[in-house]
């Protein structure tokens, strides 16, 4: 680690010269263009200038394109914002210490796009209240979601959240104000800050065991003529559905088996109303801007399980740019995910894949993106920073690897 | 004739009798034949002996069961088909299981039997927390694992067991009602099984 530390200072400045005469764009529209080289980074390099400093002088180093920077952490803000609560991490810096705007500045100079990363239904760890009077768990507490044992998450100890599989406390997705509410973040980002890109991650259920609160089933009931979903608690769904149902069990199985067709089908609804919300309050905030988001690597899963329908994201042009997380697929996967998406059609979302640094070994980082260089996509992007950084042997790898251009479409 | 051929013979022969098989019928429901392509369908697998009994006798409780919804006018729409089998192929993926022209037959045939339970089956059941919670106390299957093993404690965790046990009590109400129904129609329906004793 320290043998990067000292790589990184001493680059740091040698590439501040050089950095000086980049230009955002060289005009060369015609040049192959490589697969973008990003890297997710997550707020704890964002707690002083010095680490701000380290950040985009290693991604410069590196030869990074963009940094995705988390900025909406838990509902609070590591820039200055007139909606949310500046993050009490960054208490005894300097007054009017601005993360976002620091990293922005820095990334322009050395010709890195920072694209701003909002956690947008995630908003606090629980279990205790937030502090910050203006935290949007404190104005809204009726939008934390209630799980399907009739419990707001307000009310779980750590042991339920952890046995409930929850990170913390999430908004219901089906919580219409908060689609408006969180478009207005985010179209304060755009409009306040020189940023390239805004980009969504935990835009979505905390899992299949929360969305369960009367407004939300009210509402589901309403507008699909169908049963309480509360029925549906327990039902598990599987691919049993391909198959004819056996029997009076088997009939009384698939009803349920429709219903939950219905309730998942609805459930992501609520999710793409939030992602077209924003981008159209982002769009218009700042027109072309880059609008992406980070989702469940496994587009069923995701659908399931967190109410991620992002093929539809991707296929109707909601974001820019869709992010699989695949952290635990090899190169093939990771591929043979790209190659589905078809990344090349014309109207889509471009594909960048996301790669795990922080659970694997140095060298499968290099491996898997060099495992990636016959797919179409437009770009890789590693979690996260703080395992780069921890793993010294990965960022030089990845140097090597990285695809030089990106294949061309069929 | 040489060995190999008289082999390559008999291979033929045997595929043949194998294809003759497959499609043989198994049972016939009002004139509807249930062959064992459909057991394969409907259990991934070639099934013989008590197993094979017990899936075509599900399957004719199954078609009984159709013919009720049918008999009532509720048959699924195209459009109705065409949407589930899109939810299903989003929350799935591919159909892997089944050709599409099938998965779409069975599927209409289970929406049609759904509408059914919808109007004339799930309104007969009471559903009160009263009932559920009655059931849960006397009835909570061994299945429901985490469920207290006697009655007292039943009925003093129910809180807990709420959800799960009107989930459970409504999907073994919906059942024990169909297999009535069936049971009732199979009386003056024209139903031949040929497997089992």
């Amino acid at each position: 680690m320290k043998t990067l530390h000292v790589l990184s200072r001493s680059l740091a400045s040698l590439l501040a010269l050089a950095a000086a005469g980049y230009a955002a764009g060289d005009g060369n529209t015609d040049a192959p263009r490589k697969p973008a080289r990003a890297m997710w980074v997550t707020t704890e390099a964002l707690y002083n200038r010095a680490e701000i400093e380290r950040l985009v002088a290693t991604a410069a180093a590196y030869d990074f394109d963009a940094l995705f920077v988390q900025v909406r952490r838990a509902g609070d803000a590591y820039y200055v914002s007139a909606r949310e609560p500046y993050s009490r991490k960054l208490e005894g810096q300097p007054a009017g210490f601005d993360p976002l705007a620091e990293t922005v500045r820095l990334g322009r100079l050395f010709g890195i796009e920072v694209h701003a990363w909002l956690n947008v239904n995630y908003v606090w760890p629980g279990p205790d209240l937030p502090a910050a009077p203006t935290h949007v768990a404190r104005r809204h507490p009726e939008w934390i979601s209630v799980g399907r044992d009739g419990r707001r998450m307000t009310g779980y100890s750590r042991r339920d959240l952890g046995r409930a599989d929850a990170e913390g406390w999430y908004v219901d997705p089906a919580e219409k104000a908060f689609a408006d509410y969180f478009a207005a973040v985010a179209a304060e980002v755009a409009a306040n800050y020189d940023v390239d890109g805004v980009h969504l991650d935990f835009v979505r259920y905390p899992n299949y065991r929360f969305g369960y609160g009367e407004k939300a089933r009210r509402r589901y009931m309403e507008e699909r003529g169908a049963p309480d979903p509360q029925l549906l608690g327990f039902h598990k769904l599987d691919d049993g559905i391909f198959r004819p149902a056996l029997g009076a069990e088997g009939l009384a199985d698939r009803w349920y088996d429709l219903r939950q067709l219905e309730w998942l089908d609805w459930r992501a609804d609520q999710v793409t109303r939030i992602v077209a919300a924003t981008g159209k309050a982002v769009a218009a905030a700042k027109p072309g801007v880059t609008y992406s988001a980070a989702v469940w690597a496994n587009p069923e899963h995701a659908y399931r399980y967190v109410g991620q329908d992002w093929v539809r994201w991707y296929e109707d042009g909601l974001v820019d740019v869709i992010i699989p997380m695949t952290y635990w697929g090899d190169a093939d996967k990771l591929g043979a995910l790209a190659s589905r998406l078809e990344g090349c059609r014309p109207g889509h979302a471009g594909v960048y894949l996301g790669v795990g640094t922080f659970n694997h070994g140095e060298l499968y980082t290099a491996e898997t993106v060099a495992g990636l260089a016959g797919a179409p996509v437009d770009g890789v992007v590693l979690f996260d920073y703080d395992s780069c950084w921890a793993k010294p042997g990965v960022l030089p790898a990845l140097v090597r690897t990285c695809p030089k251009e990106k294949p061309p479409c069929p | 004739m040489p060995l190999n051929r008289r082999f390559r013979l008999l291979v033929a022969a045997a595929a043949l009798m194998s294809a003759a098989a497959r499609a043989a019928t198994l049972a016939v429901v009002d004139g509807v034949p249930i062959t064992d392509a459909d057991v394969a369908a409907a259990t991934g697998g070639d099934l013989a002996g008590e197993r094979l009994r017990v899936a075509v006798d599900k399957l004719v409780e199954r078609q009984l069961i159709l013919e009720i919804a049918e008999r009532k006018g509720l048959a699924a729409t195209a459009e109705e088909v065409n949407r589930a089998a899109a939810l299903a192929a989003k929350a799935y993926g591919p159909n892997r299981d089944t050709s599409p022209g099938q998965f779409r037959r069975h599927l209409a045939e289970e929406i049609t039997i759904s509408h059914y339970i919808d109007l004339y089956i799930y309104p007969r059941i009471p559903t009160d927390e009263a009932t559920v919670k009655a059931w849960f106390v006397q009835k909570a299957p061994s299945f429901m694992e985490k469920a207290p093993r006697t009655r007292a404690a039943r009925e003093e965790e129910y809180p807990r067991y709420r959800n799960e046990a009107q989930y459970y009590y409504v999907r073994s109400e919906i059942a024990r009602i169909l297999g009535e129904e069936a049971a009732a129609a199979r009386k003056s329906a024209r139903v031949k099984v040929y497997v089992g004793g």
